[in-house]
């Protein structure tokens, strides 16, 4: 082929390429609102009716007679239908969901009994049947099993099946983890796990959450129907639970008593100990704790009290040192330090100098000899108590947090350094063994080979730590936080110099731009370029913030302050815009349906519902499209429909379109958005249906046809989006495996180990599991 | 093939099982209304109410539903064969709501559209009717955000206490003559009634003479009255709530600093706001254990602030 030909058809393959970017959206977006077909009521409709009035009337002899009405005359409809073809079968198969219509009655007349457990009986019954709608069928499965015996035994149940999968992995995990040494190394890898989980089940509760719910299970089931025949047993077995859960607490609470005893905490120690008086009355043990902790705290008492006492029988007051006392409260802090001064080289060996050397030390703070203050009041700290009446005093300011900041300063810096290489080399062992119910020698027994296998990876893990990009402990935090209390404290100190210094290297190295600025601020020779820079930083930290504020009137108030912050930085300017947009843009409501989702549900979009013109959801982009982004409820009734652009592309920016519908519309979509994401649920328990207070109020009020009057608070603003399944969970939903153990694949850099074994899947804690802990 | 066969239901996707669930205009309303019925019996006053699969309070999710089946089968239900059953069914829903005039419209509706319901519905209107006529009697304070609110005068105790009582004698008398589960709710009306009078005196403790003791007082009666309600931990949260404002508020009218700071007295109010939260805090599998426990910690962290020589232990 000649050159130009070659080029003339690249050409026409590129148009033809062209063609298939979309046309401009059509003209009209929405359909005319269809009239659905009214289905005129057979004789079987009226009997269910009837079946329904009985019902609510509480006359279950009428409903079980009208049932069997219904059925004769559902059977017959079907022969009537079926025998007057075509037009029978069109009716037929328009009324699939006829067949629906019986086990619907059967429910019903179940549910007049007005007696829980006869209709948990008789759903069972009931699901035997093949004909139900799986909506339904999903209903009256839930129905079944919510029955507290049911329930109580499954969690037992699950109680020893995690007993069991805890044991099975015991000796499967070590096995597989010793694949690699050809099993040489399997007995010890099995001890090992023997001896972690003979000190898991010592830890282990008597009477776990799984029991706990079982119990709880069991007194609803007791207070429903307390004369039930079964009543008697139920009791019995809820009291032994009890018992041991009584016991269980009790002991807990008198170990956190006794501990808390050890280190002298009365005010826990007291705390805990009521707390398990609550579940052991008349406990000896108990009481002989009590009465302990109360004489303990009684002595200490006695003890504070004896330390503040003086002795009659001393001359507190030197009368020839009288007018140096009056000068305490007299003179200026120079002219008394003068004469301290003097008085302590008149008399180096007197017994009132730890006095004067406590009241110089004041008086140097007071003159801003801050560094000098306190390595006087430290000598004093140092001197016996028994010897001197201010050591204590001394110790106290010097020690205090408040009083001395810097030093504490100075203590936490040295703590993080330590924190920091402990958790480096031990990680979670650093502070301490696992197992705190056993003696610890015995629990640092356990653990010395995890511990000694962690350490010697250490280097290991420092070399691969920057690609896992885990964040870091920080270890510095105490002393920032005593550092910025030196600065509040004393702000023209003699170390807030290298006080700021410190904290801005802090500040940058957590990234925290808006901080480092204002520290740069009080810092008088920073570098003008290098502030500019760290202002465009904190200026897009806050704007970052500001775009994450959930309320459209907090993210205003935010993205104003930005912009009056840093008036010259390119995110002030951002913000700005950004402000203005959201201003001109705001809308009470953004409530969202995607395409995906109202592909899954096409009666939203179809002619009953939204009525949305069909070649926006045919897939062709050629005639128009809906972009994924979908359509959104803006509030009143106004509905913003997102196309693709021209450009096709289905991932960028879409062309907005938005238009006001009618009442009718609003409200009839409303309706079956909301039938038919209950109607997902029932049928998938993944396909979840967030709760949204200000979504189900605007659509509340558009059933009503209210949505005329706005509600402009922000707070009533609902940003819910409505997704399809597959845009949740993609096209393949992961599920669980029929299998009941995992098969792993181990590995580990830390360790140096591999292996592959099965892990027995224990049972997940239900939902609620956090109200019995 | 059969494995295959088998699989494909399984396979079925979202759009396809949703179209085969979907129902007719008729049993669409049964399926609501065997829900609802299910739990028209039910003893709300001593259980929580329902929750349906979705989570939401039964009755309310039930009305939303038969609101939004109007909607969509509008065409179908215009023949009239289920307005009686769905004005009922809406009624039932709305007296759980509270929203009793409104049931009573539907419990009207229903009379006139559908004979078999009659005796039930005048039945059940008249009772709803005397728990409307019988709520609008004393006080409701509660919502602080209320433009009507009335400001209420320490001298109108007396008053209150009577408009309460006659409130009560009314729900009663409506509960009398009613269908069965119309017991379980005079009893929570009761049970509000109880709650609202007892807010009152505590919005009005120092107004009163004795306001304090009074507010504790009727706190106290709430729970004596009510102790077989669901609500019976509330009512015990309420109280140590109510201990503890009286300890938090004493420490700041006397720091403990000063020389007017009388320990044992906040040691009797700690004592009884911390016990109660202890026992609340025991009660596995309700949310006022987690509130209680939250809430002790916060009053222990408090009276650490008090200094340690005025009150140093529980």
């Amino acid at each position: 082929m000649r050159r130009p030909e070659c080029h003339a058809l690249l050409a026409l393959t590129l148009l033809a390429g062209c063609a298939t970017t979309p046309a401009p959206a059509p003209e009209r977006l929405l359909e005319p609102l269809a009239r659905p077909v009214a289905r005129a009521p057979e004789a079987a409709d009226h009997t269910a009716a009837a079946l329904a009035s009985a019902s609510l009337a509480g006359d279950l002899t009428t409903a079980r007679e009208l049932l069997g009405q219904l059925e004769a005359e559902l059977a017959r409809e079907r022969t009537v239908f079926a025998e007057s073809a075509p037009r029978g079968a069109e009716i037929l198969e328009r009324d699939s969901e006829r067949t629906a219509l019986l086990p619907l009655a059967i429910d019903l007349t179940n549910a007049a009994a007005d007696d829980p457990r006869l209709y948990r009986g008789a759903t069972r019954e009931l699901l035997r049947r093949g004909d139900l709608n799986p909506a339904h069928r999903a209903r009256l499965e839930q129905a079944a099993d919510d029955d507290p015996l049911q329930l109580a035994n499954r969690r037992v149940r699950d109680s020893y099946e995690s007993l069991f999968a805890q044991a099975f992995n015991t000796v499967s995990a070590p096995l597989g983890r010793s694949l690699l040494t050809g099993y040489t190394t399997a007995p010890f890898e099995i001890a090992m796990s023997v001896a972690h989980y003979l000190a898991r089940t010592l830890e282990r509760p008597a009477v776990g959450v799984r029991e706990r719910q079982a119990l709880g299970h069991w007194r609803g089931f007791l207070e429903r129907y307390p004369d039930a025949p079964e009543a008697e047993r139920v009791r019995k077995r809820a009291n032994e639970t009890r018992d041991d859960l009584d016991r269980m607490q009790r002991d807990r609470y008198v170990h956190a008593a006794e501990r808390a005893l050890e280190h002298d905490q009365f005010f826990l120690a007291r705390t805990h100990a009521r707390r398990a008086r609550l579940h052991a009355a008349d406990d000896a043990e108990l009481e002989t704790l009590i009465a302990t902790i109360e004489q303990r705290a009684a002595e200490r008492e006695a003890e504070q009290i004896a330390a503040m006492a003086a002795d009659p029988d001393t001359d507190l007051l030197d009368w020839d040192r009288l007018d140096l006392l009056r000068a305490v409260w007299l003179e200026s802090p120079e002219r008394l330090g003068d004469r301290l001064l003097r008085e302590l080289s008149r008399a180096p060996e007197s017994s009132l100098n730890d006095e004067l050397e406590f009241a110089l030390a004041t008086t140097q703070a007071e003159r801003g000899a801050e560094s000098a203050a306190w390595e006087r009041l430290d000598a004093v700290a140092r001197e016996e108590p028994a010897r001197s009446n201010m050591a204590r005093h001394s110790a106290v300011l010097v020690f205090d947090p408040w009083q001395n900041p810097h030093q504490a300063f100075e203590r936490e810096l040295v703590r993080g350094r330590e924190r920091a290489v402990s958790t480096e080399v031990l990680g979670h062992y650093a502070l301490g063994p696992r197992y705190r119910a056993l003696p610890e020698e015995l629990a640092y027994l356990i653990d010395a080979p995890l511990i000694a296998r962690r350490a010697l990876s250490t280097p290991i893990r420092m070399l691969l730590a920057p690609l896992g990009g885990t964040p870091k402990r920080d270890h510095r935090r105490g002393a920032a936080i005593a550092g910025y209390r030196y600065l509040d404290r004393f702000p023209g100190g003699e170390h807030s110099r290298e006080q700021i210094a410190w904290l801005f290297e802090y500040e940058v190295d957590r990234g925290n731009a808006l901080a480092a600025l204002r520290l740069a601020d009080a810092m008088p020779e920073f570098d003008p370029q290098e502030r500019a820079v760290l202002a465009e930083q904190a200026a897009d930290q806050q704007l970052q913030g500001a775009v994450r504020a959930g309320r459209r009137d907090h993210r205003a108030q935010m993205l104003r302050g930005v912009a009056i912050d840093f008036p010259d930085s390119i995110a002030g300017r951002d913000a700005g815009q950004l402000a203005r947009r959201e201003a001109d843009e705001a809308t009470p409501q953004r409530i969202r349906l995607t395409r995906g989702f109202l592909r899954e549900n096409p009666r939203i979009a179809g002619p009953h519902g939204l009525a949305i013109e069909p070649v926006l959801t045919d897939g062709e982009l050629r005639n128009g499209e809906l972009h994924p982004r979908g359509v959104t409820f803006l509030g009143g009734r106004i509905l913003e429909i997102a196309l693709v652009a021209r450009s096709g592309d289905q991932d960028g920016e879409p062309e907005i379109v938005r238009t006001e519908i009618g009442a009718e519309r609003l409200a009839r979509s409303v309706a079956l958005i909301e039938e038919s994401a209950t109607l997902g649920v029932q049928l998938d328990s993944d396909d979840e249906l967030g709760m949204d207070g200000s979504r189900d109020q605007y659509f509340e009020r558009a059933r009503l046809g209210l949505t005329d009057e706005i509600d402009p608070r922000p707070t009533a603003e609902s940003t819910y989006v409505y997704q399809g399944m597959a845009e949740r969970y993609g096209l393949v939903r992961a599920r669980d495996s029929l299998l009941p153990f995992d098969l792993v694949l181990q590995g580990s850099v830390s360790n140096l180990g591999l292996g592959a074994f099965p892990r027995w899947r224990e049972p997940d804690l239900t939902p609620d599991a956090f109200l019995y802990r | 093939m059969l494995g295959l066969a088998l699989a494909t239901p399984g396979c079925a996707s979202p759009r396809e099982k949703k179209q085969a669930a979907i129902l007719g205009p008729t049993e669409s309303v049964l399926e609501i209304v065997a829900v609802l019925r299910r739990h028209v019996p039910d003893d709300t006053y001593r259980f929580p109410p329902a929750t349906d699969f979705t989570g939401r309070n039964v009755y309310r999710a039930s009305l939303l539903r038969l609101e939004n089946i109007e909607r969509i089968h509008a065409e179908s239900l215009r023949a009239g064969h289920l307005d009686g059953v769905i004005a009922f069914s809406k009624a039932r829903a709305l007296e759980r709501l509270r929203a009793f005039d409104i049931a009573v419209e539907y419990y009207e509706t229903a009379d006139e559209r559908d004979e078999q319901l009659r005796a039930e519905a005048r039945a059940s209107a008249a009772a709803c009717a005397g728990f409307a006529s019988a709520l609008v009697i004393g006080p409701e304070p509660g919502d602080p955000f209320s433009r009507e609110a009335v400001v209420r005068e320490a001298s109108e105790a007396q008053a209150v206490v009577a408009a309460f009582d006659t409130r009560i004698a009314l729900i009663r008398d409506a509960a009398r003559e009613a269908p069965d589960h119309y017991q379980t709710i005079a009893r929570q009306e009761i049970e509000r009634a109880d709650v609202a009078r007892a807010k009152w005196f505590e919005s009005m403790r120092y107004a009163l003479p004795n306001g304090h003791v009074r507010a504790v007082a009727e706190r106290q009666r709430v729970i004596n009255r009510h102790a077989a309600s669901h609500r019976e931990l509330q009512h015990l949260l309420a109280l140590a709530d109510l201990y503890a404002a009286l300890a938090r508020e004493y420490v700041e009218a006397v720091p403990p600093e000063s020389l007017d700071f009388d320990p044992p007295r906040l040691r009797e109010l700690f004592d009884a706001a911390s016990q109660l939260y202890q026992r609340l805090a025991a009660r596995d599998g309700a949310p006022e254990k987690l509130e209680a426990s939250r809430k002790l910690e916060a009053f222990l962290a408090f009276t650490l602030q008090v200094d340690r020589d005025r009150f140093a232990s529980p």
